[in-house]
C-alpha cells in the first residue's frame, strides 16, 4: 500500500531499479539511485536532529540533487520547503524564520547566496550538500552524506496526514504565506494525474517549473506514480523556444505540463515545423489565462497530441480539468476549465454563500483529498479561506474558497471569469497588485502608487506601475525598480514605472487604474 | 561603438535597468539575467539596429548565450553565411 509520497519512488525502485527517474542535460538518476541516495540524505538529516514534522529548506538551482533533497527530506519524516534562490534576501529570511527552518539542502553554486541569508538569520542553520569553509557554518557535503548507509529507514514513523511540503506564495498584505500540503494531499493529486493522463513507465515528462512553483508537483510526483521519467528543462531552454522545442524532440517527451505563455512562445518562436514531436501525447496547460487563438493554432500544428486545460490554485494542487475534444465555435471564446477532477467536488456560490446553478457566475469552492491543510500559522486566514458546511448532522464538509469567479455553463462545465480580488497571473506566477503598491508606498519618497497589468500581443502580460512622489525628490523610475528588486520576487517587479505629477482619477477621487492600463496598452 | 559594446549597453541599461554590469562572456540566460520578455526585447533591438531578420530557428542557446556568441552570430550573418 502506498500512503506516503516517497513510497512512489521506492516502489518503482524495487520493481525496476535501473529505470530512469530523472534527467538533466546528459546526467540522470535511476529510480534505484534516487531511492538509495535519498535514504542516505534522510539518515544524514536524522543524525543532525531532524525529526518528524520539522521543516527543511531546499535552496538549490534545478538539479538532480534537488530531487534527492525532496525525497530525502520526506523520508526523514520532515517537510520540504523549496526556497526561491532568486528571491530577495529579506523574503527568504522571512520564510526561513516563519516556518522555523534549521536545516537547508543546498549546492556549491548556491552557497554564497545562502551565506548571505544565514548572516541575516537569528538562529544558525545546518547546510547539507556542500562543504562550507566558514568556521561557524556546520555543513555536510554529499560525500559525507553518501558514506552513510543507503538502506531504507525503518525507524521513522510517518503517517499520511503528516505534512510533506510547503509552497510559499505572495500574500496581498505583502507577507508571503506557506501553503501546507500533506502526504495525503500530494499523493491524491499525483495518483489522479497519473490515471487521468495514463502515465506509465514509457512516459517522459518535462519539468519546467522550479520546485517552489506548484506545477513541479505534477512533473515529479505524477511521473513517479506512473513510474515515468522526468526530464528537467534547464532555464535557458525556456528563454529560447527553438532550443526548448529541440530538447522536446531529442528527449522524445510524451507529456508536458506548462503555462500558456510557454505554449505561445513555442507556437511563435519554437520553429515547430522543423521539429519531430511525434512522441508528444499530452500537452496539459494551466496556471494562467490562455489565448484561445494560440491554443487552436498549436492544436492544428500538433494534430496527434491531446490537449488538456487544468485549473487549480496551489492550495488545491489541481482541482478541475478539461480534456479538449472540441473547441468552442467562437474562436475568441476561452477554453473552459472543465469539471472537477474525479476525486473532487466543486460548488459555486454567491456573496451570501448561497448555491448557484447553470448560467450563474459566482465564486468557485472546492473540496476533496488534494486540498491543503491550511496556511502555516495563519489561524485567521484559515478561518476565512475554508467554508464549512454541515451536510450531515455528524459531518462537516470543508471547502477551499478559490477566490476565482466562474460561470456555470449549461453542460455543467466551469468557465473562468476572473478574480474576486486584485491578484493577477504573470506567466503562471501569482502577483498581488496590492503587494506591489504597498512596497512602493513604503519608499520614503513615494506619495501614491498604482500597479496594473498590461497585455501585449504574443508576449503575454507584464506589470507596470505609476508613481507620484512626495515632492520633486530626485528619484528615478530606475531607482524605484532597483528598490523593489530588493524586496519583491523578480516576477512581481514592474517592467516600467511611470513617474507622474498626478493620476487620472475616478469621480470619487480614487486612482483610475483602468485608465492607466488603457494608456499604457495604447502607447 | 562596436557590436559587443552596443549590445552590452542595451542589455545593461534597457533590460537589466543598470542593475547588473555585464561582461561579454557572461551567461545571459542565467537566473536574474535576461528572462523571456527581455529576450524578445533584445531580439527586436538587434533586428532594428542591424537591419536584419533573425529566423526563429536561429534563436537558440548556441547563438544567444552571451554577448560574445551573439556578436559572432551577427558577424556570420553579415558575411552571408
Amino acid at each position: 500500500m502506498k500512503y506516503l509520497i516517497h513510497q512512489l519512488i521506492d516502489t518503482v525502485a524495487e520493481q525496476t531499479p535501473d529505470h530512469e527517474a530523472v534527467r538533466m542535460y546528459s546526467e540522470m538518476l535511476t529510480y534505484g539511485e534516487l531511492s538509495r541516495k535519498s535514504n542516505s540524505l534522510a539518515r544524514a538529516l536524522r543524525s543532525e536532529g531532524v525529526r518528524r514534522g520539522d521543516r527543511v529548506g531546499i535552496f538549490m538551482s534545478k538539479s538532480l540533487e534537488s530531487l534527492v533533497a525532496v525525497y530525502g527530506i520526506m523520508k526523514a519524516g520532515a517537510v520540504y520547503v523549496p526556497l526561491d534562490h532568486a528571491a530577495p534576501t529579506s523574503r527568504l529570511v522571512y520564510a526561513i524564520t516563519d516556518c522555523g527552518i534549521q536545516h537547508i539542502v543546498t549546492s556549491s553554486s548556491n552557497i554564497d547566496a545562502l551565506h548571505q541569508i544565514v548572516g541575516n538569520l537569528q538562529a544558525p542553520v545546518i547546510a547539507f550538500g556542500v562543504k562550507s569553509d566558514r568556521p561557524k557554518q556546520h555543513s555536510l557535503s554529499w560525500e559525507d552524506i553518501f558514506q552513510l548507509s543507503d538502506e531504507s529507514l525503518t525507524d521513522v514513523a510517518v503517517i499520511d496526514e503528516d505534512l510533506a511540503y510547503f509552497i510559499y506564495t505572495s500574500g496581498s498584505t505583502g507577507v508571503p504565506k506557506g501553503i501546507m500540503h500533506t502526504h495525503y494531499s500530494g499523493l491524491s493529486f499525483a495518483k489522479w494525474a497519473a490515471a487521468t493522463y495514463q502515465i506509465t513507465s514509457a512516459d517522459r515528462l518535462t519539468n519546467q517549473a522550479p520546485l517552489h512553483f506548484d506545477m513541479s508537483i505534477f512533473d515529479f510526483f505524477a511521473a513517479a506514480a506512473g513510474g515515468a521519467t522526468t526530464v528537467i528543462i534547464p532555464d535557458e531552454y525556456m528563454r529560447l523556444p527553438a532550443s526548448y522545442s529541440q530538447l522536446l524532440a531529442s528527449e522524445k517527451i510524451t507529456t508536458i505540463f506548462t503555462v500558456p505563455f510557454a505554449l505561445s512562445q513555442l507556437l511563435f518562436r519554437g520553429a515547430l515545423e522543423k521539429r519531430d514531436l511525434s512522441a508528444l501525447r499530452w500537452i496539459v496547460f494551466g496556471g494562467d489565462t490562455h489565448s484561445p487563438a494560440h491554443i487552436r493554432k498549436l492544436m492544428e500544428m500538433l494534430p496527434d497530441t491531446r490537449f488538456s486545460h487544468m485549473y487549480g490554485p496551489a492550495e488545491t494542487n489541481g482541482c478541475t480539468y478539461h480534456n479538449i475534444e472540441s473547441l468552442p465555435e467562437n474562436p475568441d471564446e476561452p477554453i473552459s476549465i472543465g469539471v472537477p477532477c474525479e476525486n473532487m467536488e466543486g460548488i459555486v456560490v454567491d456573496e451570501k454563500g448561497d448555491l448557484l446553478g447553470p448560467g450563474d457566475t459566482g465564486e468557485l469552492l472546492m473540496r476533496g483529498p488534494t486540498l491543503m491543510q491550511g496556511y502555516w500559522k495563519r489561524p485567521e486566514m484559515n478561518k476565512r479561506v475554508f467554508f464549512r458546511n454541515t451536510i450531515q448532522p455528524d459531518y462537516e464538509a470543508v471547502y477551499y474558497r478559490t477566490g476565482d469567479l466562474v460561470e456555470i455553463l449549461p453542460d455543467g462545465q466551469y468557465k473562468f471569469i476572473g478574480r474576486k480580488d486584485r491578484q493577477v497571473k504573470i506567466r503562471g506566477y501569482r502577483v498581488e497588485l496590492d503587494e506591489i503598491e504597498m512596497a512602493l508606498m513604503a519608499h520614503p519618497a513615494v506619495e501614491e502608487a498604482a500597479a496594473f497589468p498590461v497585455e501585449t500581443d504574443n508576449a503575454g502580460k507584464h506589470i507596470e506601475a505609476a508613481v507620484k512622489t512626495k515632492n520633486t525628490d530626485q528619484i528615478s523610475a530606475g531607482d524605484l525598480i532597483a528598490y523593489l528588486k530588493e524586496n519583491l520576487p523578480w516576477f512581481v517587479v514592474p517592467t516600467q514605472i511611470l513617474m507622474v505629477t498626478d493620476f487620472p482619477r475616478t469621480a470619487t477621487g480614487k486612482i483610475n487604474r483602468r485608465e492607466l492600463q488603457a494608456q499604457s496598452a495604447g502607447a | 561603438m562596436n557590436t559587443q559594446e552596443s549590445l552590452i549597453q542595451f542589455i545593461s541599461k534597457e533590460i537589466l535597468n543598470n542593475g547588473n554590469q555585464i561582461d561579454a562572456e557572461d551567461n545571459l540566460l542565467m537566473d536574474g539575467m535576461i528572462d523571456s520578455m527581455g529576450m524578445l526585447r533584445l531580439v527586436t533591438f538587434i533586428e532594428e539596429e542591424y537591419n536584419l531578420k533573425i529566423p526563429y530557428e536561429d534563436l537558440t542557446i548556441e547563438n544567444f548565450r552571451s554577448v560574445t556568441v551573439i556578436s559572432s552570430y551577427l558577424a556570420n550573418r553579415r558575411n552571408g553565411s
